[in-house]
């Protein structure tokens, strides 16, 4: 009843005129049920679409996206080069070639940030989507059938929720490290140890939209019309389930960079010859070379924080686009 | 209640062997070379020692029964010691006070300004305060401790001087107050925004419209009432919080070169020191489990609507 007035009430204030909108006698019912199914997301969409932040958080979540693929856009300097880094240039200036000048040994600061991109999206990207599949299965299967199987899922997320990230991040890496990984073998590991670990909120929310959709009618009408359990999921429960669900895995994308900046700072993540902002900021940040010379620690700095910010801000504000309760 | 509290007791335990099997399984399954050349370092080992050795350490054992000896020397407080002859057990207390004196000065930072501000953006929902806050605490809670800590410390122990750059050992409070602050910033921001639904919530509800009309004075309503209905979840969200606050420390500690459990648990993976490493995340662990399993219970006592049967 309540979702029937807010959409109607949308639907006044937004006062689109067309088909839907028109209160023509012969069709009234089919009209009002695509109004409605217009509206859940429609609605979302033209809150989102007046949210500054929503837009400035999409324009750096896409500057990001192209600076991961396509670095060479941003800068000439090509830190693979055998001269990228000179000891001759140590702390120097900035100058044409490198806009942020030069780091303690030598090495451009804005290129070495550039192609840090890359690394960091792409294991925030495939740690959040190995995540995302651990929880759709996980919160689906413990809130759809419930009984034993939810007791055993449910013990399970406690214990992985028992493992705080950085701690066993920390001890995983260190193995990957003992056991002379290279850092193709480090990005697996960081997409499977923050993916394995970082799945848990996730799938509580799963779970408990879940467990409220379970219980509507059109479920048991749809049951009743014959439709089997993988049907009833796939179709008719999932969808319930996916802006929250959207919501916070956007979020933990966010939260896995920062994880890999984090780990590759305390000097188990990504090693040279690879980029990472996370072991740029370790290297700028001895407090030696911060006092000479602050900027290769600011630059790689304001990219990590930008772009973690960026997917917060896009999580948070489509939920509060999708949330009634805070309009 | 009592039933509550059984039942919750017997899942922590489930939890307690389920975490630290992960742990042991981490440390200990294979990879690692040769762990007894390790400890005798570049000095050869012989036959017999070896086996002596082996049979100290347990190492010919099965994998259960290896991990039930780590389980119960863990119960008695004995880790071994570590790579350089000290008792892990005497590093990590030796370390505790600093870390505890951080981690007190950033949960009371998180209660002092995140209830405060929450409580204020919640009671004016809407205006300036309440629209200003909501966009720092969701700035702070983007950034991460790994950019917060590096340049707090450039722009408050360096540029402007105010606080010192670095601790000495042992630390004193003024040392751990710009660190404890900025590992606190995290937390304020979730605080924050928890109390400000949880208290905009509440305002709405039937026992607050009863209250006012009853002729309650305000404050006392937003104080007694609201206020304390508000909290329950706060207190259940620094318990999980223990945790991140844990890796914040780490890195927060490293930064200000603060000798806590962080810095101790950096350094000892740096030098590949394993049984100061297993020892003090295991610790970390049990702590964070303990803190969790308390917090519940605080839920229980805070909260006399829910009924845990």
């Amino acid at each position: 009843m309540s979702e029937f007035e807010n959409v109607a009430a949308t639907e006044l204030h937004t006062a689109t005129p067309g088909p839907a909108g028109e209160p023509g006698a012969p069709g009234q019912p089919k009209t009002l049920e695509t109004s409605k199914a217009r509206s859940a997301t429609a609605d979302a969409w033209h809150d989102l679409s007046r949210r500054p932040l929503f837009w400035i958080a999409v324009l750096i979540g896409l500057v990001a996206l192209v600076m991961a693929c396509f670095p060479s856009l941003f800068t000439s300097s090509d830190p693979t080069a055998r001269d990228f880094c000179a000891l001759s240039r140590q702390n120097a200036g900035a100058s044409g070639q490198a806009i942020f000048g030069y780091d303690f040994q030598g090495c451009d600061v804005y290129t070495q940030a550039v192609y840090g991109a890359r690394n960091s999206l792409v294991i925030g990207f495939f740690a959040a989507l190995f995540a995302g599949v651990l929880a759709v299965i996980a919160g689906l299967t413990s809130g759809f059938f419930g009984g034993w199987i939810d007791a055993v899922v449910s013990r399970v997320t406690d214990i992985v929720l028992g493992l705080p990230l950085i701690l066993a991040g920390l001890v995983i890496m260190k193995r990957v490290d003992n056991a002379g990984g290279d850092n193709t073998a480090r990005i697996i590991a960081f997409v499977l140890i923050l993916g394995g670990l970082g799945w848990t909120t996730a799938a509580r929310v799963v779970r408990s939209s879940v467990i409220s959709a379970k219980q509507q009618d059109y479920v048991q009408a749809a049951r009743m019309l014959g439709a089997g359990n993988s049907r009833i999921m796939w179709r008719h429960i999932l969808p319930n389930a996916l802006a929250p669900f959207l919501v916070v895995i956007t979020i933990a994308l966010g939260s896995f960079i920062a994880a890999e900046a984090s780990l590759s700072f305390l000097g188990v993540g990504l090693k040279p010859p690879a980029q990472s902002w996370g072991q740029q900021i370790s290297q700028a940040s001895a407090i030696g070379r911060v006092r000479t010379n602050p900027i290769p620690l600011i630059v790689p700095s304001t990219f990590l924080a930008l772009t973690v910010l960026a997917f917060i801000i896009l999580g948070d504000k489509i939920r509060e686009a999708f949330d009634p309760k805070l309009r | 209640m009592f039933r509550y509290i059984v039942r919750r007791l017997l899942q922590m335990i489930l939890v307690f062997i389920g975490t630290t099997f992960i742990v042991f399984t981490l440390m200990f399954a294979g990879g690692e070379g040769d762990p007894i050349q390790n400890l005798a370092g570049e000095r050869p080992v012989s036959a017999i020692q070896r086996a002596q050795l082996e049979q100290q350490f347990h190492f010919n054992d099965p994998f259960l029964t290896r991990y039930w000896h780590y389980l119960t020397d863990l119960l008695n407080l004995d880790l071994g010691t570590s790579l350089t002859g000290r008792p892990v057990w005497d590093l990590i207390t030796e370390r505790f006070p600093t870390t505890l004196m951080l981690a007190s000065i950033a949960i009371l930072v998180t209660i002092v300004f995140g209830i405060t501000a929450g409580v204020i953006a919640g009671i004016r929902r809407g205006g300036i305060f309440d629209n200003i806050t909501l966009v720092v605490t969701l700035i702070i809670i983007g950034i991460p401790t790994v950019v917060l800590a590096p340049i707090g410390q450039l722009l408050f122990g360096i540029k402007w001087p105010i606080f010192p750059a670095t601790a000495n050992n042992p630390a004193t409070w003024y040392e751990l107050l710009l660190p404890g602050i900025i590992l606190g910033m995290l937390s304020v921001a979730t605080a924050m925004r928890l109390t400000r639904a949880s208290v905009s919530e509440n305002l709405r509800a039937d026992f607050v419209r009863t209250a006012r009309s009853k002729g309650i004075p305000r404050r006392r309503v937003i104080g007694v009432h609201v206020l304390r209905n508000s909290l329950i979840p706060i207190v259940t969200f620094i318990g999980v919080e223990l945790g991140s606050l844990m890796g914040g420390a780490i890195i927060t500690e490293r930064i200000f070169n603060i000798t806590g459990i962080g810095n101790l648990l950096y350094k000892s993976l740096s030098l590949g020191d394993a049984p100061v490493v297993v020892g003090t995340v295991s610790v970390l662990v049990v702590v964070f489990l303990i803190a969790n399993l308390i917090v519940d219970l605080l839920y229980a006592v805070l909260d006399p609507r829910i009924r845990y049967e």
